[in-house]
């Protein structure tokens, strides 16, 4: 694409040159033939996909905090204050609630615009993922704020301090349905937030604010949600004594944090240190609280294992000698599990523990200690205090058999990963289509064995097929680098949206993507999942944040075997064969690649990568399957369940 | 299937295997068998050791669960065990 403002074109690519040359029919098959091109109008009189000028302008003006002075602050602006003063990492939105989101912009909120109000919603949740940070998304009363709803859920599942932000018409207008939109929101979000508040006394619209970053920001954080009627967005303050509570965020919430006993951090290092195979299961609170330096000195010092889980991956990197997220086959061996942060937690039998297992957990809250799993021990404690005390309190100690148990489960896999891409193989040059493990291992050289530095890359996963094989592939080295997506609720659709998101995180390189400002993100997503985020491709486009995503299209829902037997229903499953992402995407604005063998995958995600890197433009690779390899019983291996928790894990 | 239930059943011996997840032959021995599709798992003690030997038995019988069907038989769980794909 081309921005307006860039009147020159730049002769460094032929991809602008391509956008600039008004191109006949023939073009369009060069472009089929030759991927990568962008699609572009096809003669004179069509144009070419072009950024307008307003959004560069507008995104460098300078923030301005709304004052008392002259006619006032807003409802909108006190709440966008109080946002701008809590750090509010990035608000996605989609145009409604405009009161709100024009304050939260112009109060210097970082504000990203997309297509619809779900996978804006999603993108929140993956910036939130991937740095720990509050995010907001908003919506229009009714409409937009009930299109959120399958993201506000995934959110819920994943523990992610989201701020649900919607206005919803007048109090004047309650129970009357007066003009259009009317809804009861906050009963729409029962189960699926923290905390959640129609707002109805102007006056209080700080306090409120204040609610709701004391409950992203204490304990295990989740979903708030707001709602706007307009007599509190628009009402207007000239004297702050008329604003309820209106006081700096040290009066309204607290940094302190539960700290354990030092006898309970003594009975942990003795039921640790006599434990002959410990594992530690390092959960979101480890990567949330930002303990994973904790966690790794205490680790190194005492030679435990350690394996992670949550939404969000990496926050013990899975190349660690001491790491058994690759590690399946060695997590029957623990004689002691410890789990830190696991803030969803399983029951016996989801996770692959022996039943004599012994457990400690240390959770920031008292009421969910022996919820599911029972304990013996469980300490009440911050995730980063308490792996301090570890760290200093743990005897050095080699566990050689332990590590080399570890290095054998780790190879086992990696064994058994080999083994499924070479039968993914075969299957792929006899049938001329690309089988799920086949993408996943191409797509894992090239992250992290070759050029690129193997920690550089935030990947996302979703999809069924698509993601249960590249579960197995995709890694994380280092703390924010992985997202699962389908974490717990098991969505799909919000794949891609939610690596947007990550990467508008590390566009501007917060907290842990600091080091990795301005990378790609990458996201593996299926057929079925693109279709609630693709739109969100203009959005990646329109802000310059470069995505690769890769769709493994295999023309259904991969869920068809429950259709077989049932005489009239496989229709309900299936897709047209052979439809086109890429074209899609060329025509939002990104570019397009069809791949159908492993070299020109390979190929495709190289110039993919190029592109992204060097002129923040996105891609989308259309890998080419069939149906018939989510079965194992003409295409071995089949799927099958990851091992929780692990890599690819995705339930808790 | 039940040929890899019987290499599963009897790998539980194998030498390759850690002291801690081995069943030690000189205490019990576990074996696999099939009639007409019913498969049965038979453990016999071999030296009177019957903590050791229920033990084993009930980490077998979870590991055949969380491992053996998992790994790979996941046709299998939906079929047999109603892991309905719906909650997937
Ligand atoms: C929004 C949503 N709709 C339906 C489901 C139920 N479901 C789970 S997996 C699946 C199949 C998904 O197909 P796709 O993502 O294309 O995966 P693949 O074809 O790679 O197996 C379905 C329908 C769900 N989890 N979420
Ligand atoms: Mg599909």
């Amino acid at each position: 694409m081309k921005e307006t403002t860039d009147s020159k074109p730049d002769p460094r690519t032929s991809r602008r040159n391509f956008l600039m040359t008004p191109a006949g029919a023939g073009a369009i098959a060069a472009a089929i033939a030759t991927p990568g091109q962008l699609f572009a109008g096809t003669s004179a009189t069509i144009p070419t996909i072009t950024i307008p000028k307003e959004i560069p302008a507008t995104l460098n003006e300078a923030p301005k905090v709304g004052t008392f002075e002259g006619r006032g602050m807003t409802g909108a602006e006190v709440f966008a204050k109080l946002c701008k003063e809590e750090d509010l990492a990035a608000m996605f939105c989609c145009p409604g609630n405009y009161t709100v989101i024009n304050a939260m912009a112009a109060a210097g909120v970082p504000s990203y615009g997309g297509r619809s109000e779900g996978p804006m919603c999603a993108a929140a949740d993956g910036f939130s993922r991937v740095t720990g940070e509050a995010t907001a998304c908003s919506g229009t009363e009714g409409p937009g704020f009930t299109h959120m709803i399958m993201n506000i859920a995934s959110a819920h599942a994943a523990r992610t301090p989201l701020l649900v932000l919607a206005s919803n018409m007048q109090i004047a207008g309650d129970d009357r349905e007066a003009f259009i939109q009317t809804g009861y929101q906050q009963p729409i979000t029962t189960g699926m937030k923290k905390y959640g508040k129609r707002l109805i006394a102007p006056d209080r619209v700080w306090e409120y604010g204040a609610y709701a970053f004391r409950n992203m920001k204490s304990g295990v954080p989740g979903p708030v949600h707001l709602d706007f009627p307009g007599e509190v967005a628009r009402a207007r303050f000239t004297d702050p004594a008329n604003i309820k509570d209106f006081y700096t965020k040290d009066k309204y919430r607290t940094e302190s944090r539960p700290q354990p006993s030092n006898k309970e951090v003594a009975s942990a290092v003795d039921m640790i240190s006599k434990a002959q195979r410990p594992i530690l299961v390092a959960g979101q609170g480890v990567f949330q609280r930002k303990a994973c330096e904790a966690l790794l000195q205490a680790a190194e010092k005492h030679e435990f294992a350690v394996v992670t889980s949550g939404p969000m991956r990496g926050h013990f990197p899975d190349d660690h000698r001491l790491s058994a997220s690759l590690a399946p086959d060695a997590l029957m061996s623990a004689d002691l599990v410890v789990f830190i942060g696991q803030y969803c937690m399983p029951s016996p039998g989801e996770y692959r523990f022996n039943p004599d297992v012994k457990t400690i957990r240390v959770h920031p809250v008292q009421e969910d200690l022996g919820r599911n799993w029972p304990l013996d021990l469980g300490i009440v404690s911050d995730e980063k205090v308490f792996l301090e005390s570890l760290a200093s309190e743990l005897p050095s100690k080699k566990r050689d058999a332990w590590v080399n148990e570890l290095a054998a489960a780790r190879k086992k896999f990696e064994d058994t990963n080999l083994a499924h891409y070479q039968l993914g193989l075969k299957h792929s040059a006899a049938t001329d289509h690309i089988h799920p493990a086949v993408m996943a291992k191409e797509v894992h050289d090239f992250l992290y064995k070759g050029d690129i530095d193997p920690k550089q890359t935030v990947t996302g996963i979703g999809g069924w097929t698509t993601g249960i094989f590249s579960g197995r592939w995709m890694r994380a080295n280092r703390p924010g680098q992985g997202l699962a997506c389908g974490y717990q609720y098991g969505a799909i659709g919000p794949d891609l949206a939610m690596v947007i998101g990550a990467g508008a995180a590390v566009q501007r390189g917060v907290g842990p993507q600091a080091p990795y400002k301005g990378a790609p993100v990458l996201c593996i997503t299926s057929d079925a999942g693109i279709a609630y985020s693709m739109f969100e491709l203009d959005t990646a486009a329109k802000y310059k944040i470069p995505v690769i995503a890769v769709v493994y299209n295999n023309n259904c829902w991969g869920m068809f075997p429950a259709a077989m037997g049932s005489a009239r229903s496989m229709h309900l499953y299936l897709f047209q064969e052979n439809l086109r992402y890429d074209k899609m995407a060329e025509g939002l604005g990104a570019r397009g690649e069809y791949v159908r063998t492993p070299e020109q995958l390979r190929a495709a995600l190289k110039r993919s990568y190029d592109a992204a890197s060097k002129e923040t433009v996105s891609s989308l690779i259309n890998v080419q399957a069939l149906k018939e390899f989510t079965s194992g019983n003409v295409y071995p291996p089949g799927i099958a369940l990851p091992t929780e928790p692990g890599v690819g894990a995705f339930a808790h | 299937m039940y040929r890899e239930f019987k290499e599963f059943v009897k790998s539980r011996h194998s030498e390759s295997l850690p002291d801690h997840r081995r069943i030690d032959l000189k205490k019990a021995a576990v074996r696999s068998s099939n009639r007409s599709g019913n498969v049965a798992l038979t453990l016999t003690v071999k030296n009177s050791d019957y903590e050791y030997a229920t033990r084993k038995l009930i980490h077998l019988v979870h590991e055949i669960y969380l491992v053996f069907l998992q790994e790979g038989h996941y046709d299998y769980m939906i079929e047999v065990f109603n892991l309905d794909p719906d909650h997937l």
